[in-house]
């Protein structure tokens, strides 16, 4: 990082956008039941848009590679935590999942649906 | 073996001393030096500060894991407008802090005392909303701090589910832990945020002296760094606390 | 060059002192608001060394009730707090700090050929924050003490005691943050601020394994800070986290306690190691044996240990699936651990070692702290640990780690660098008796252990079955034997202070930018550019040149 790379306003105001528009589309289909696939779109959203406040709010994208590293490094020590930490809780196998939702039709159709 | 370099002058020493190179502290040899050591050593504060929301995260993890639809009914509870209205409060202060940041590059003093200026209020409005959805959760018994507390998920959820007594029940008490997850998480979130908005005030001083440059603006880059990490933490809590229940049935 | 100049014991030295970083100012303002590294370290050495014998205190009493077999000393309550107490301060207050706020302070920059840490006003307040975590600790003990255990398990901690947890947590916790700004200031001295020339694999190991230790402050820290707060809101706000009566789970505080509180082991070890290796090196006059391949086993040992946590859970009711992968995980760890042990083992080989005080205490070290390392191997092992787990066989097993181990190391750092941080040399034969004292104290405090575990005895109890009276009463002699070792090394150098001789700037003929300074150095470390070249250099001239100081001192440095 030897010069100081200053951003133009575009760029920023680009990445505002972007932020915007990301958060209105997670709202968005939150609303609908994907199952399972309601984690991954929200989490996926969640970290496009980090990424992009990283890099360039963050101006990681134009820092040396030691930054770059240390950034990977935080959130890979993250997974670690999360990850190894999980292993025990998914083969305890004492888990009761509950069963999956019984909709009731009657319910749904009087009040008009949720 | 014996390839002996003879060490430059260490700083602080020599002709290019303290003096006319104001703020560059005496123990680094330039500017340059000064400010990556600044911005690295800002990286890996925020480094440990997602190692310490990142213990918060995990509990969420396992609960959520365990106990899906209890969270997921509870999240109903919670007010999305006021989430999302939160959220975008915070990308739009991320974008002028960047802004601030920007200005300070430049050595522009109006418009770097201006967007700090903005930042702060944005903070002091998701402080506000925040502090309305508290108070909400406090009159309808959802802090768990409470012994009153008790969470009674709409009529309209517990037939779509076939929800007995007994399970509402068990219902009320992992909706405890999730309320108790929510509120340490977005408890410890805008404690991050009051403290910000204390730096930005006492940032402010030498802001509006002009003393920030090309050469050094390390305290406000490395706030800015600060700020934008409390909207990362944000960016992460709102989906997973607010839009689990957007699509529980019967709400 | 920079042969017969690296041992400068051959000047006899001035008989008043150049101006250095203590003579500058002698007003205790200008301590307590120094900004100057080796100042902070001093600050450091006075607090840890402190909170070093309040918790032998604690140590003290628990022999004491320990030498019968019945709970007549103190209640069954008071027990607890004793060492939950000695627990707490000896590891967050003395074994996590000592070596990397001490040593790390004070030898980091000279050893990079620097001025100062990066951030000299954080290292400061890194002093300050420690401080006043050690004031609310003490507090917790002194207004009735905490009984926890040092491990604070819910869900007693969170619910059941009625001590003062919330005061002890709190401290910890701020404490914490010293730990993480001392880590967070060495990283960026080592990657910023070394002087030219000084590239990677030209650094000591001493500096390889505080950038190591450096990296898990940082990174583990955090998490028991957050864990110790939901402690504290679960208490206050009956918050009901890791409650079972309330759906919470108490493995899951674990879990995040000992995330960090397993690498928190290696916190203590590794900048132990890295003095080893500095000790080893000098005293045998030969270049380390593997240099990077200790310097990567520091690196190794740091990123390995996040992974292994749960080790200390077997028994707790886990997935044994889980289990198995801690467990596989640990004995990896042997590895880059057994390859430093070698090649301290192979730098000997063949050097000229001389049997100095700091020499002494790393030999002892190494066969300490590898009987620990051996024991751990054991407890790692899933058909083995029920057994163990809980019982006096892990006292033992830890405190050859950490006492036979990190302990011995902050003693052999003591007793080597304090002629460059005080600028007097220590009597040689106090300092080898005492380190003499301090081995069979050692081992005769905590070897019965082991055998106590085996059979049986659990840890935490203040009573035992009769036939363990024997043991334990060995236990309690070693432990009179090791106290007194540890008196007399703060007797000694502080009367190195008022009577002792000057010394020169490199009275071990040791290689290190760190010698190449006068004793005490000056505020700004170096008075000409240091020359750097490779750190280790042992070649033959420079034993020919430091034997021939050697007998021409005559007296022994120590």
């Amino acid at each position: 990082m030897a010069e100081v790379h200053i951003s133009p306003v575009r760029t920023y105001a680009t990445i505002l956008g972007a932020l915007l528009v990301l958060t209105g589309v997670t709202v968005w289909v939150a609303f609908y039941d994907l199952g399972p696939l309601n984690d991954v779109v929200a989490l996926g959203i969640a970290v496009i848009k980090a990424t992009l406040v990283v890099l360039f709010f963050m101006h990681v994208k134009y820092a040396g590679r030691l930054v770059k590293l240390t950034v990977v490094g935080g959130f890979f020590w993250l997974l670690i935590l999360f990850g190894l930490t999980v292993i025990d809780y998914v083969t305890r196998g004492d888990i009761v999942l509950d069963p999956p939702p019984v909709i009731n039709p009657i319910a749904f159709e009087t009040e008009g649906g949720a | 073996m014996a390839d002996a370099t003879h060490a430059a002058a260490p700083p602080g020493h020599g002709a290019h001393a303290h003096g006319h190179a104001p703020n560059l502290a005496h123990h680094f040899h330039d500017y340059e030096q000064q400010r990556e050591a600044s911005f690295f050593g800002m990286w890996l504060f925020v480094a440990q500060e997602i190692m310490f929301f990142g213990g918060l995260f995990t509990v969420y993890l396992v609960y959520r894991m365990r106990n899906t639809l209890d969270f997921a009914i509870a999240s109903s509870e919670l007010d999305v407008a006021w989430g999302g209205l939160n959220t975008g409060v915070l990308i739009v202060s991320s974008f002028t802090m960047a802004m601030a940041v920007r200005a300070a590059q430049q050595g522009k003093r109006n418009p770097l005392v201006l967007f700090l200026i903005v930042t702060l209020l944005l903070g002091a409005v998701f402080v506000g909303i925040k502090y309305i959805e508290y108070s909400t959760k406090f009159e309808h018994h959802l802090f768990p701090g409470f012994e009153s507390f008790r969470f009674d998920p709409p009529p309209g959820v517990i037939e779509a589910y076939g929800l007995t007594p007994e399970r509402l029940e068990v219902m009320n008490q992992r909706a405890r832990i999730f309320f108790s997850v929510y509120f340490a998480m977005t408890g410890l979130h805008a404690l991050h945020m009051l403290i910000g908005m204390g730096l930005i005030v006492w940032l402010l001083f030498p802001a509006w002296k002009g003393r920030f440059n090309r050469d050094y603006h390390n305290p406000i880059e490395c706030f800015g760094l600060y700020w934008h990490f409390v909207d990362l933490v944000w960016i992460f809590l709102f989906p997973l606390l607010y839009l689990l229940g957007r699509h529980v049935h019967g709400v | 060059m920079s042969t017969a100049s690296r041992a400068s014991s051959a000047m006899p030295p001035a008989r008043r002192p150049a101006e250095n970083y203590i003579n500058r100012d002698w007003s205790l303002r200008s301590w307590l608001l120094t900004v100057d590294h080796k100042r902070i370290a001093i600050l450091y050495l006075i607090s840890v060394t402190v909170f070093f014998f309040i918790g032998g205190l604690f140590a003290m009493m628990i022999r004491l009730e320990l030498l019968t077999p019945q709970g007549d000393l103190m209640t069954s309550d008071t027990y607890n707090r004793m060492f939950t107490q000695h627990g707490v301060v000896m590891i967050f207050f003395f074994l996590i700090p000592s070596i990397p706020a001490v040593f790390g302070n004070f030898v980091l920059p000279l050893m990079l050929g620097t001025i100062d840490v990066a951030f000299p006003r954080l290292n400061l307040a890194s002093w300050y924050i420690y401080s006043i975590g050690g004031l609310f600790t003490l507090a917790a003990v002194l207004l009735g003490g905490i009984d926890t255990g040092w491990t604070f398990y819910s869900p007693l901690s969170t619910v059941f005691s009625n001590s003062n947890v919330f005061l002890a947590a709190i401290g910890v916790f701020i404490n914490g943050f010293s730990s993480i700004l001392t880590g967070l200031n060495f990283l960026v001295t080592i990657h910023r601020m070394r002087a030219p020339g000084l590239t990677w694999f030209r650094l000591p190991l001493f500096v390889w394994a505080m950038y190591a230790t450096s990296l898990i402050n940082v990174l583990g820290t955090p998490v028991v800070a957050i864990t110790l707060l939901l402690v504290v809101l679960e208490r206050v706000f009956g918050l009901g986290i890791f409650d079972p009566t309330l759906g919470g789970d108490p493995i899951l505080f674990q879990h995040l306690f000992w995330f960090y509180s397993h690498p928190a082991v290696y916190i203590m070890i590794l900048p132990s190691m890295g003095v080893i290796s500095e000790v080893i090196s000098a005293f045998s006059r030969r270049h380390v044996f593997g240099y990077r391949f200790i310097a990567f086993s520091s690196l190794g040992i740091a990123v390995l240990g996040f992974l292994v946590w749960a080790h200390h859970m077997f028994t707790t009711g886990m997935s044994v699936y889980a289990a198995t992968v801690f467990s596989s995980l640990t004995m990896l760890i042997a590895v880059p651990t057994a390859v430093k042990v070698v090649n301290w083992i192979v730098t000997m080989y063949k050097g000229s070692v001389a049997i100095e005080t700091p020499m002494l205490f790393a030999v002892g070290f190494i066969g300490l702290f590898t009987i620990g390392g051996l024991t751990g191997l054991m407890l790692a092992t899933l058909g083995i640990n029920p057994h163990l787990h809980d019982t006096y066989f892990v006292v033992a097993h830890f405190h050859f780690v950490m006492v036979g181990g990190a302990i011995m190391g902050f003693m052999a750092a003591l007793h080597y660098w304090w002629p460059k941080i005080s600028g007097h040399v220590y009597p040689g034969r106090w300092s080898k008796t005492s380190a003499v004292m301090i081995f069979a104290g050692f081992i005769l405090t905590f070897f019965p252990q082991f055998i106590l575990g085996y059979l049986g005895m659990p840890r935490r109890y203040h009573a035992y079955p009769e036939e363990f009276q024997a043991l334990n009463v060995l236990s309690t002699a070693g432990a009179s034997i090791l106290g007194l070792g540890y008196l007399l090394p703060a007797i000694y150098l502080t009367w190195s202070l008022v009577d002792g001789k000057r010394a020169p700037a490199n009275p071990w003929g040791a290689a290190g930018l760190e010698w190449q300074c006068p004793s005490p150095p000056p505020v700004h470390n170096f008075d000409h550019p240091p020359v750097v070249t490779d750190v280790y250099d042992y070649g033959d001239e420079h034993l020919l040149a430091a034997l021939a100081t050697r007998a021409a001192k005559g007296v022994s440095v120590g």
